[in-house]
């Protein structure tokens, strides 16, 4: 997809996808900052699912956006749009009950707070997951270039990989102060699991938009040399 | 010059100073509590305290008291004007009650708050664990003394008073013939104890609703009990409505918080009027409301009482019986100070007792001459003030002696315990060979000279400071000289030994980890960091299901990586077009990466390694009952399609890397959902301690049946699990074990069975005890055997020149597998037996391959072997099967122990050990292999497993938590040693099942099958030292760590409900490793 641009479009792809990061890094500070223990309907700490849902289509929108400015079409084009979008909801749906499956053994309550726990899945599987479905499609070999290999070509797969690792990391994160014995309202299942997620994804955007900008700035060297 | 010392020897004084350097630090910090046995007597016969008075004959005294104890009863409850018990404030109001508000001592748990409600002392710590073997109250007591004083009691409660005092009441449920008890007022003493408060306080906390109606009810009850009292003109009575521990704002109890800790009195009574407002509220200490009681009733003082009599009570009393009764307190206490302090009558405060009561004698001469006068009066009011200050001082003297820590002696600990880690840390870091031992240089031992007399000079400069003369370490008699000189000595070889390792030269810097091992080595440490803060400490269970969990999804990424890999390389191969290479580069970096126990195999196995690539990324399991192994796929594939029409079942599983990445992860999984059931099984903990589990369910009497099912159900599985590889002789002995299980179970009454439960349950555990015994002598006998035969190969075998001990081809090495741990002992035997016979060469048998490249023949059993081994023509290479037959016994131990876990724990925890045991099986068969871990690493993982085990079981790092029932399963009597070995073995029985394990393990990694006996030995030599390295490490840092903490933390508020408990924990916990490490150090010579 890149392969045929030249430098110079390539240059202002990266430019793109730095801007869009930054903005929506910009933005979910913003969202997560102003309502926290303000007791309104965003507030995580008061109002967990609703936030919750708020969140995922946030991260859902941000996602779609910075993949939209860049590639203008979805992966995968060939088959008709009915056919791979079942093919996408499938997938996702999948990932999902692999995510409330992990995050019940990880010793998440099994009888209670289950709607809680749905919905931490389906955040850290939009957070996690879905940046790579954007940018890999249902494509295992893309996947495996990206994660395992580790190696993330051009603007938007920057992104996916940071921010999908940092989510993760963050969710995991989360979890560590839900033992202390300080008696908060976030320390409640799953509050500080999505709250390490958010934070995470966040830090995602922030750090890929470092890489993007290391590269952009090798790439306007070479230029000049 | 200079001289080498092993590293076996290293070690081993390790283990013994990081055993002297824990019990140290702990003798420091609890502090023994000197009691007095026996119970207080009437009239004082003894005349071995200094000063008598005469007792006086008539001492009046309350005929009825019921004390009405509710629990979790905050002061603001009943003493705040706005409080819901309206009639205990009308009565305030009318001056008929005194009300104090009273300080309990932390912790403000029930148990240890009724101790010091009848016995008046403070509980230590320590305390608690001593008076593990009795769950009776042995220690002088107010119920005691009433009994003894012909007293009848009536009670209402819940179980702990009844434990605390068997036989001690005649009646244990008043409550619902409450009204007829107060019609016939035939008791003198009534305890109603009410939860009901303290529930709804854990339920909602002190501002719920349900409070109030509860309140009001308590209320009522005070209200009936006191108008029945009325009614009785003639006798005097009274009522003393109390708290035993406060309630926090959020609902719990156990801190120090002044919620949680200031409860309130009410002393009611009928005989009281016109007590004034002015003289409520007084405040007083929980423990003196025993002595106050025990005045009020005429009875004795108990003996440990640390507490003093509440004057203001004593309203009616004449002013000779108020002084009687302080001088019979401060006796009392002189007595206790007397006990404590060696030195006692040099004390300021022993020396106003003496004039207390010189001035006492004379004042009742002068009452008894002169009778009553104002002078008389100021004189008696001037003495009980002496009496009080006596009790005051000498009190506080003895509860600060309780509190005080030997700081010499913990600061000398923390030191050696640092000293143990910095020099194995060290000695970790340089990876010096382990075959040469330590070189210990001219320079250290120079500097040793040195440090002697130094270290010798401080010594004897803080012993003779005055600040630390009390310290043990300080003690002038033989055993203290001993360990003095003990401790000095390991000071002194610790820092020689770690100054040897620095000035050894670097042996290697192998850059060899990636981040999946290491991650293993981040965990241990992040553990250690969360024991600094206490509700971590209170919930490790947490932390290590958290751990095992990561590690173990961390394991499944790596499966899926190396799947990947293996697939971007296979695709590369096929296209080998110059867009891949860069991939292909990256991918092969990748690989060198991956390989964590490379150093170990490649090292040792003698094979070549140039295909080292491929095998990590489908290494062979190391179990015996599985490899695979060839070159390229070719013939690999080959290969399966021969062995898969012989034996399609066992070997299609392993054959075709592809399915055996699936059985990985399907291992892995189940491994998860287990450790996700048995963490439901028991909850511990703190914070959601009391959250429903499985294992409370079961419990249930109602659910004796599903109990039973359980247990059966676990122990088929346990059978079918550990059975598989067994003779017919030895599947008959565990199924009588488990049968014997079954029945001592069903005898106790936990479990149904078509027979009613006899009297005598321990002849079904000694039978269980001796088919242990019994399964372990035999494998024992059969090794030995084996062991001798193999002596005799050996030493034929090495007449044959050393280059046949080579491999000549890879491919023509035969190898041995035998699915049958046990038979194939005996198949080896007849096999090798009838080889000399005929071929009259020595023929390598190998018992088990690994990592050797080249075709491989298995042969699954007997059948199959004999007609095998007439095939080779040129003489071939014997490795004697050493390997396989301790592995083969070591599995016996594993099973031993199984089956002694299901027989000490609790029936619900059969299910614990069947899991575990299931768990176990699927990390050998199918983790272990995708692991690639090198020995340290391995040892680490199984500690994981183990402490997670730990929590499993139901423990937590709580003493209540503790199992007292599985020290007497099979005895009769008490015998201290017997039972303590019993619950230490049983507390640990989940750490002690992964060691078992670890061992087992490292065993099968080590056993190299292309070499001979005695490299094999040195091999294991290695390894096991690795393994006691690794756990030298991982006791000393957690220990080192957590001593400084505690050393820090000694006055935090929690020091006695989570760090103590911890501490003991973690030095049991260091005792189990300690002697295991010794028993492998020593085995493996």
């Amino acid at each position: 997809m890149t392969a045929d641009k030249t430098p110079h479009s390539a240059r202002k792809v990266l430019k793109r996808t730095l801007t869009w990061s930054l903005f929506c890094s910009l933005a979910s500070l913003i969202l997560l900052l102003i309502p926290f223990n303000s007791g309104t309907i965003l507030d995580l700490v008061s109002n967990c699912l609703v936030a919750t849902k708020m969140w995922i289509s946030v991260i859902l929108i941000q996602i779609f956006f910075i993949c939209k400015s860049v590639t203008h079409s979805m992966p995968g084009k060939q088959q008709s749009k009915v056919g791979c979008l079942l093919k996408y909801v499938a997938v996702f749906l999948a990932i999902v009950t692999f995510f409330c499956v992990i995050t019940i053994l990880f010793g998440a309550p099994l009888t209670e707070s289950r709607a809680e726990t749905f919905h931490f899945a389906v955040l850290l599987s939009v957070a996690g997951t879905f940046p790579g479905l954007m940018t890999c499609g249902v494509n295992l070999d893309e996947w495996s270039r990206l994660y395992v290999l580790s190696s993330p070509e051009y603007g938007v797969e920057v992104v996916a990989y940071w921010t999908s690792l940092c989510s993760i990391f963050g969710a995991w994160l989360g979890a560590f102060p839900i033992p202390l014995d300080w008696d908060r309202p976030w320390q409640v299942w799953p509050i500080s699991c999505v709250l390490g997620t958010l934070g995470g994804y966040i830090i995602g955007l922030i750090l890929s938009s470092v890489h993007l900008f290391i590269k952009y700035y090798k790439m306007a060297r070479q230029k000049h040399l | 010059m200079g001289f080498t010392l092993s590293w076996r020897c290293i070690f081993i004084i390790d283990l013994v100073f990081i055993l002297i350097g824990i019990a140290t630090f702990m003798k420091g910090f609890f502090p023994l509590k000197r009691h007095l046995p026996g119970y207080a007597e009437a009239g004082n016969e003894d005349n071995s305290s200094t000063i008598k008075l005469k007792l006086i004959s008539q001492i009046t005294h309350y005929d009825k008291i019921v004390i009405v104890l509710i629990d979790a009863l905050r002061a603001d409850f009943v003493l705040n004007h706005s409080t819901p018990m309206k009639y205990v404030q009308t009565m305030m109001d009318r001056g008929k009650t005194l009300s104090y508000i009273v300080k309990a001592n932390p912790p403000t748990v029930t148990l240890p708050r009724i101790k010091a409600l009848t016995t008046g002392s403070i509980p230590g710590f320590i305390d608690v664990v001593m008076n593990f073997d009795s769950a009776a109250l042995m220690e002088d007591n107010i119920i005691t003394q009433m009994k003894r004083a012909g007293k009848r009691i009536l009670f209402y409660g819940d179980d702990t008073w009844i434990t605390l005092f068997p036989n001690h009441f005649v009646d244990h449920n008043v409550s619902r013939h409450l009204n007829f008890e107060l019609q016939r007022l035939d008791w003198d003493v009534m305890i109603l104890h009410y939860l009901g408060l303290d529930h709804i306080g854990h339920l909602a906390g002190p501002k719920s609703p349900l409070v109030k109606p509860k309140l009001q009810e308590m209320d009522d009850v005070i209200q009936k009990i006191y108008n029945a009292l009325e009614k009785e003109t003639t006798i005097s009575s009274l009522i003393l409505i109390c708290g035993d521990h406060g309630m926090s704002d959020q609902g719990s109890h156990g801190g120090a918080s002044v919620s949680e800790v200031t409860v309130p009195a009410v002393f009611l009574s009928p005989s009281f009027s016109n007590i004034p407002e002015s003289s409520q509220g007084e405040i007083i200490q929980q423990i003196d409301l025993p002595p106050t009681l025990s005045v009020l009733l005429g009875i004795p003082i108990p003996k440990n009482n640390l507490g003093s009599v509440v004057t203001s009570t004593l309203i009616g009393y004449s002013k000779e019986e108020v002084l009687w009764f302080l001088y019979s307190n401060a006796e009392q206490i002189v007595k206790l100070f007397e006990a404590n302090f060696e030195n006692y009558d040099t004390d300021g405060s022993f020396e106003m007792y003496r004039l207390a009561v010189q001035e006492h004698s004379d004042w009742l001469d002068v009452m008894k001459s002169h009778g009553d006068s104002p002078v008389v009066d100021e004189k008696s009011r001037s003495i009980a003030y002496r009496y009080k200050l006596v009790i005051q001082s000498m009190t506080a003297r003895i509860s600060s002696s309780l509190t005080m820590y030997d700081m010499y002696s913990m600061i000398t600990a923390v030191i050696l315990l640092w000293l143990v880690l910095i020099k194995s840390s060290l000695a970790k870091v340089k990876r010096l060979p382990r075959n040469e031992g330590l070189q210990i240089s001219r320079h250290s031992v120079s500097l040793m000279m040195v440090s002697i007399p130094l270290v010798g000079f401080c010594h004897v400069t803080v012993c003779t400071s005055h600040f630390h003369a009390e310290s043990f370490l300080c003690g002038a008699s033989q055993g203290s000289i001993l360990l003095q000189l003990t401790i000095f000595v390991g000071l002194i070889f610790q820092v020689v030994v770690s100054l040897s390792i620095v000035l050894c030269s670097f042996h290697k810097l192998g850059a060899k980890k990636n981040s999946f091992c290491w991650s293993l080595f981040i965990g241990t440490v992040c553990h250690t960091l969360s024991l600094l803060s206490s509700s971590f400490v209170e919930e490790e269970h947490q932390t290590w299901y958290f751990l095992t969990m990561t590690f173990h999804i961390l394991l499944l990424a790596k499966i899926f990586t190396t799947k990947m890999l293996q697939k971007a390389k296979r695709s590369a191969n096929e296209t080998s077009g110059e867009e891949n290479t860069e991939n292909y580069s990256k991918l092969s970096q990748h690989e060198s990466h991956d390989n964590c126990s490379s150093y170990f195999h490649q090292e040792n196995s003698g094979v070549n390694f140039h295909e080292r690539k491929f095998q990590t990324c489908h290494k062979p399991s190391p179990d015996i009952r599985q490899f695979v192994n060839s070159p390229n796929e070719k013939e690999e594939k080959k290969y399966d399609e021969k062995e898969r029409k012989k034996d399609d079942s066992l070997h299609s599983k392993y054959a075709d890397p592809l399915c055996s990445t699936w059985n990985a992860v399907l291992g892995v999984l189940a491994v998860l959902i287990l450790s996700r059931a048995l963490r439901s099984l028991n909850q511990t903990g703190n914070k959601w301690l009391d959250r429903p589990d499985v294992g409370d369910w079961l419990t249930k009497p109602e659910n004796k049946v599903w109990l039973s099912v359980t247990v059966i159900i676990s122990l088929v599985t346990l059978l079918a699990s550990i059975c598989g590889v067994l003779s017919w002789l030895d599947r008959t002995l565990l199924l009588i074990g488990c049968f014997g299980v079954y029945r001592y179970r069903a005898n106790t009454g936990d479990l149904i069975f078509f027979e009613t439960p006899s009297s005598k349950a321990s002849t079904e555990a000694w039978l269980v005890y001796a088919v242990i015994f019994i399964y372990f002598i035999k494998s024992l006998k059969s090794s030995f055997k084996l062991s001798s035969m193999i002596s005799s190969l050996t030493s034929v075998g090495s007449k044959t020149p050393p280059s046949q001990f080579s491999i000549q081809s890879p491919d023509k090495l035969h190898c041995l597998h035998s699915h049958c741990k046990l038979d194939c002992i005996q198949s080896v035997e007849n096999i090798s037996s009838l080889q000399l016979q005929s071929t009259q060469q020595p023929i390598l048998v190998t018992s088990l391959s690994l990592q050797n490249s080249g075709t491989l023949h298995t042969l699954q059993d007997h059948g199959r072997l004999q007609p095998k081994f007439r095939i080779p023509e040129s003489p071939q290479i014997l490795v004697a099967p050493c390997s396989q037959q301790n592995t083969g016994s070591l599995q016996v131990i594993h099973n031993c122990w199984i089956l002694l876990m299901t027989l000490l724990m609790r029936p619900h925890n059969v299910a614990f050990v069947a899991m575990v045991t299931v768990q176990e099986i699927l990390v050998e068969r199918y983790l272990l292999g995708h692991m690639t871990l090198s020995t340290s690493y391995l040892t680490l993982y199984c500690l994981w497993m183990g402490e997670a085990s730990f929590f499993y079981q139901g423990n937590s790092n709580s003493i209540s938590t503790v199992d007292v029932s599985a020290g007497y399963v099979g005895l009769m009597v008490y015998q201290p040693v017997l039972v303590g070995m019993l619950l230490s073995l049983a507390t640990y029985a989940g750490p002690i099942f992964w060691l078992l394990a670890l061992v087992k393990y490292v065993h099968a990694q080590a056993s190299c099958p292309t070499a001979s006996l005695q490299e094999n030995k040195a091999r294991f030599g290695k390894e096991f030292t690795k393994v006691v390295h690794t756990l030298i490490l991982t006791r000393a840092l957690p220990l080192a760590a957590y001593t400084v903490l505690v050393t820090a933390q000694r006055y935090h508020l929690f020091v006695w409900t989570v760090f103590s408990p911890k501490l003991l924990y973690e030095g049991m916990f260091t005792v189990v490793i300690v002697v295991f490490s010794l028993v492998v150090l020593l085995i493996c010579q």
